[in-house]
């Protein structure tokens, strides 16, 4: 699962049959996770409302595909694929925001115990996170 | 999933049976990362499209015959990110533009 900071809405007309209605969320976040490309956001499906600047949790996978389904009481088993989207009622979609987060507690300053590595933010750090921040956030790879 | 902007199509006389028929996009991240997913919404260079990943979604898409995991499920109208550090809309870089047009223009 992803922590990461809602910072956009996704509008689009032409999509997949089985995305009609969801609300596509552009989340950046906040620690690195190593995505298959080089990218530094997320789009998840919002089945919660969560809204921009709020810091959400996302699952990522086969996992909330099969929760969107249940969500919506589909069957999370689709049937056979046929050629082309025409007439699917399944979700193609591979990350959901399960969460919305109140509050986040970190132990104080982990990057002075030793062994330990100091949390890296892929974008501007976190108010949460401020009593771990590096001085300068870097790539965090 | 993640966002993406089209740079043109693909075409490769010989492929792998599955794509038969597919067309298929190279793509850009708005942090310059490439990639190739297959689209059957009818993409045109230059525009934002949202891609997902892996064969779950392939199979529930395209048909599990297809051998590409990355498939275009909509075309971006908009992006609502007032102050993004995603910074949209990324433009192409000079040379990916020069591409585009050259594949529009065939």
């Amino acid at each position: 699962m992803i922590l990461g900071r809602v910072v956009g809405e996704i509008w689009a007309t032409r999509k997949h049959p089985g995305l009609a209605g969801a609300k596509l969320l552009v989340v950046q976040p906040h620690l690195w996770y190593g995505p298959p490309f080089e990218v530094a956001h997320l789009v998840a499906i919002d089945t919660l409302g969560a809204g921009e600047g709020e810091d959400v949790i996302v699952c990522l996978g086969e996992p909330a595909r099969k929760w969107l389904a249940h969500c919506q009481g589909a069957a999370a088993e689709a049937p056979a694929a046929g050629p082309g989207y025409a007439g699917a009622a399944w979700l193609p979609v591979e990350a959901a925001v399960m969460a919305i987060v109140d509050r986040v507690d970190v132990g104080a300053a982990p990057a002075e115990l030793p062994g330990q590595r100091p949390l890296r933010f892929i974008g501007p750090v976190p108010g949460w996170a401020a009593v771990n921040a590096p001085t300068s956030p870097g790539p965090g790879k | 999933m993640l966002l993406a902007r089209v740079v043109g199509p693909v075409w490769g006389a010989r492929h792998a049976e599955g794509l038969n028929g597919r067309k298929v996009l190279e793509l850009r991240t708005p942090q310059g990362g490439r990639l190739c997913a297959v689209d059957a919404l009818g993409a045109g260079p230059g525009e934002w499209v949202l891609v997902a990943h892996g064969s779950r979604v392939r199979d529930l898409t395209v048909g599990a015959q297809v051998a590409e995991k990355d498939i275009i499920i909509a075309i971006v109208d908009g992006v609502d990110s007032p102050g993004s550090p995603l910074e949209l809309p990324l433009e192409l870089t000079e040379d990916d533009d020069a591409r585009a047009r050259r594949r529009a223009s065939r």
